[in-house]
């Protein structure tokens, strides 16, 4: 799928072959990235796809390592924490061959366990967030940025699709959500800080 | 579930201790016997002629140990063409599986304790808690690895029109 986002980096020497595409309601995502991840050091991308086949999200790994995510506006870590919170249905991986690697957004394991506290965190938005694990500190210097206010949100009409609990199938809904997690997570970080 | 640098140098060491005691096709053999002891029902699923699927069993294991050669300080390294690439190799092999020998998700647990307990006879005091750990999680990835070939569409699926 290409991207219409911000990315992945056009670059002429990059070269992307797709290996696979499995329904997200079979195996998920944190399961794909930590199999690839686990077995292999080659770079591979894993696209969210939604029931029309667009992009919801999309993240680069290569040997137990994130290489850049993004969400709809979501770039870097914050990314990471809202694709895991999608319900894609499609999950579609390509080989990448990109000699640059840039700085990479941290080890997949410890990203996939920020997530998963962060995920928790916002299942129960009405309580207090649990102290800052004494491990986990770059959490606190996330920079968050959004360009989308968040009256979009809000105006979301409820959908079929949402009501379902699956992926939305527009392609301006995914935006709004994702600008809805941009802002819960920086409410949770904000408090945190 | 991914592995630590630490369960990746279990895996190494026990395996050099395998190969070096010449023990490789020995555990293999273990491994089927307590297979159809404990699953007789799998065994028409098995060419009569056992030797082949021994030595095939070992040469994968053998494949996928040294393939995890790295660590986690060596991830900017190592791209491989798609015939050398471990993750790769497991998804053709668990479409195979379930295409051709019609393997259901269901067989991978008894397969994998049945590998444990040939490990754990053929290493005897070396298969430390640690060390079994180390192995039971390197095969949850490769049986999950397997698992998501028998479920995947490839390139050349989506172009026949095959669905999920």
């Amino acid at each position: 799928v290409n991207s219409p986002l911000n990315g992945p980096p056009n670059r002429p020497n990059r070269v992307v072959e797709p290996i696979f595409q499995a329904d997200a309601a079979q195996t998920d995502l944190p399961t794909a990235l930590q199999l690839m991840s686990g077995l292999s050091r080659n770079r591979f991308l894993v696209q969210a796809l939604d029931a029309g086949e667009q992009l919801l999200g999309e993240i680069e790994v290569k040997g137990g390592m994130v290489l850049r995510a993004q969400v709809g506006g979501l770039q870097g870590r914050e990314a990471v924490f809202a694709l895991l919170h999608l319900r894609p249905q499609t999950l579609s991986a390509s080989h990448v061959q990109d000699g640059d690697l840039g700085e990479p957004l941290g080890s997949l394991e410890r990203l996939l366990m920020e997530g998963a506290v962060v995920i928790d965190e916002l299942a129960r938005p009405n309580e207090e967030p649990p102290a800052p694990l004494a491990d986990l500190p770059e959490l606190d210097a996330v920079e968050t940025a959004s360009a989308v206010p968040p009256q979009s949100v809000a105006q979301a009409p409820a959908s079929a699709d949402a009501r379902s609990g699956r992926a939305p199938s527009s392609g301006w809904l995914p935006l709004a959500l994702g600008a809805g997690l941009l802002l819960l997570i920086s409410l949770i970080f904000r408090k945190r800080g | 579930m991914l592995l630590s640098d630490q369960e990746k140098q279990d895996i190494r060491r026990t395996w050099r201790l395998v190969e070096q005691a010449a023990l490789m096709e020995t555990a293999t053999e273990l491994f089927y016997q307590n297979l159809f002891e404990t699953h007789p029902e799998y065994r028409s699923q098995f060419p009569e002629d056992m030797s082949g699927q021994v030595r095939k069993l070992a040469k994968t294991l053998d494949f996928a140990v040294k393939t995890l050669n790295w660590d986690s300080g060596d991830w900017k390294e190592g791209e491989m063409d798609a015939q050398s690439d471990l993750f790769l190799i497991l998804t053709a092999m668990g479409r195979r599986h379930k295409k051709v020998y019609t393997v259901g998700n269901d067989q991978y647990g008894p397969v994998g304790a049945s590998l444990l307990h040939a490990l754990d006879l053929g290493l005897g005091q070396v298969f430390t808690p640690e060390v079994k750990a180390a192995w039971t999680k390197l095969y949850m990835l490769i049986a999950g690895t397997m698992q998501l070939g028998a479920i995947m569409l490839t390139p050349e699926d989506r172009k026949q029109g095959v669905r999920q």
